[in-house]
């Protein structure tokens, strides 16, 4: 069955929950937005994988004192029934002083439906410009 | 009853429509994406409330002579039946003379649907990076 | 929506035909009130002129109002395009104001209409590698 226009939001909202909580460092609910065997890599080939690797990535996050924000644009939803394929554009912007844009990559995701909630299965975003 | 895809496609879109007005200085447009008691609060102060001084506030917007442009991401919207919460991020370009960035802020929003029409009840915003615009600063 | 998001990742990654995908046969690219592609081998051949110039930019939408029927809409979207060659730099800010027809189950784009609201097109000279305006930010 081909993805409903209620799913493809929910899948979109599900990207914004993701930087939402990653830029508030709220480890918890990060790790809500993937599936119990979610992994995420990233574009300097950092893998992290499981929800107690996804906590702790967060606190070091926090640890960091980086403060971030992420911008997500250009969503594409493909999929059926209960498995997506989502790209969109990402730029992350550096405001501990001013506003830097210091990352710009796209992601492309697997997106799937567990107990009728959609979760990352896997987050693998390629970085096009700037790098962490 | 839980809001449908067709609301949240509503509240989106009423950010858009924010924004063009906000932007073009339109401000009986703008006035009108909020209910008739609407207000905007911004770090905790109340802006305008009701339409007079929201028509207003553009006005003195459209009086610094700066050229803004919003743009908005990540919209997570909750709620039910003719009231939602909506948050999501701004980045706001100062466009007067070349393209810089004035502004990152966050939302979190009160919507009600009044005859079948999503509007902003209260918005709130609170910047987290740059500077408010000089008609915001000034107040 | 998703229409355009295409749009923006064809245009990005150089993809000619799928970007040509997007608009009807007889579809047209207007910038800035001038012709600057109709139909599907000069829309081709425009990707493959931004690619032969060889700088890499990120296209950013946001805004969209769609009004219209079952068959035919009006799309109106803010568009930045981002120099990310070196660095991160919005070269261009714009608004899109587009006609889009349903072909055959799915929209297409039958009239693109970009109009300026700040910087300079690549094609205008809003690049670095194009000279003149570079660093203006």
């Amino acid at each position: 069955m081909p993805l409903s226009t209620q799913d493809k939001l929910e899948i979109i909202e599900l990207a914004a929950r993701y930087s939402m909580t990653i830029d508030q460092r709220m480890g918890e609910e990060w790790a809500d937005c993937f599936a119990e065997d979610g992994l995420l890599i990233s574009g300097n080939g950092n893998r992290v994988e499981g929800r107690a690797a996804f906590i702790e990535h967060m606190r070091k996050a926090k640890a960091s004192g980086k403060q971030v924000r992420h911008w997500g644009c250009n969503h594409i939803v493909e999929g059926e029934g209960d498995t997506a394929r989502l790209r969109m554009y990402l730029m992350a912007v550096d405001i501990g002083n001013g506003i830097a844009p210091y990352v710009m990559g796209d992601y492309d995701d697997t997106v799937v439906k567990v107990n009728g909630k959609w979760k990352f299965k896997v987050r693998r975003v390629n970085f096009s410009a700037g790098g962490i | 009853m839980e809001l449908s895809a067709s609301d949240e496609f509503e509240i989106i879109e009423l950010v858009s429509r924010y924004n063009y007005a906000i932007d073009h200085r339109r401000a009986e447009e703008w006035a009108d994406v909020f209910s008739p008691d609407g207000e905007l609060w911004a770090d905790g102060k109340l802006r305008a409330g009701g339409r007079p001084a929201l028509v207003e506030h553009i006005h003195k917007a459209e009086r610094t002579g700066k050229k803004i442009r919003h743009w908005p991401c990540n919209p997570v919207i909750e709620g039910k039946d003719d009231q939602a919460r909506l948050r999501m991020y701004v980045l706001a370009y100062d466009i007067t003379d070349g393209i810089r960035p004035q502004i990152l802020a966050e939302y979190d929003d009160e919507l009600v649907k009044l005859d079948g029409h999503w509007k902003f009840k209260v918005r709130r915003v609170s910047a987290c990076g740059g500077d408010w615009p000089v008609h915001v600063q000034s107040k | 929506m998703e229409l355009a998001s295409r749009y923006n990742h064809a245009i990005d990654h150089r993809h000619a035909e799928d970007w040509a995908d997007l608009f009807t046969d007889d579809g047209k690219f207007m910038a800035y009130g001038e012709c600057r592609a109709q139909g599907r081998a000069q829309l081709v051949a425009y990707i493959h002129k931004a690619a032969a110039a060889g700088h890499k930019s990120r296209h950013w939408t946001s805004n969209a109002v769609i009004e219209g029927d079952g068959a035919t809409a009006r799309l109106k979207l803010y568009v930045m395009a981002i120099d990310i060659s070196e660095g991160i730099r919005p070269y261009i800010m714009g608004e899109y104001d587009d006609s889009l027809v349903k072909v055959g189950g799915g929209w297409k784009f039958k009239e693109r209409n970009v109009t300026l609201c700040a910087g300079k097109s690549w094609t205008q000279g809003g690049l670095t590698q194009h000279g003149v305006t570079a660093r203006e930010t």
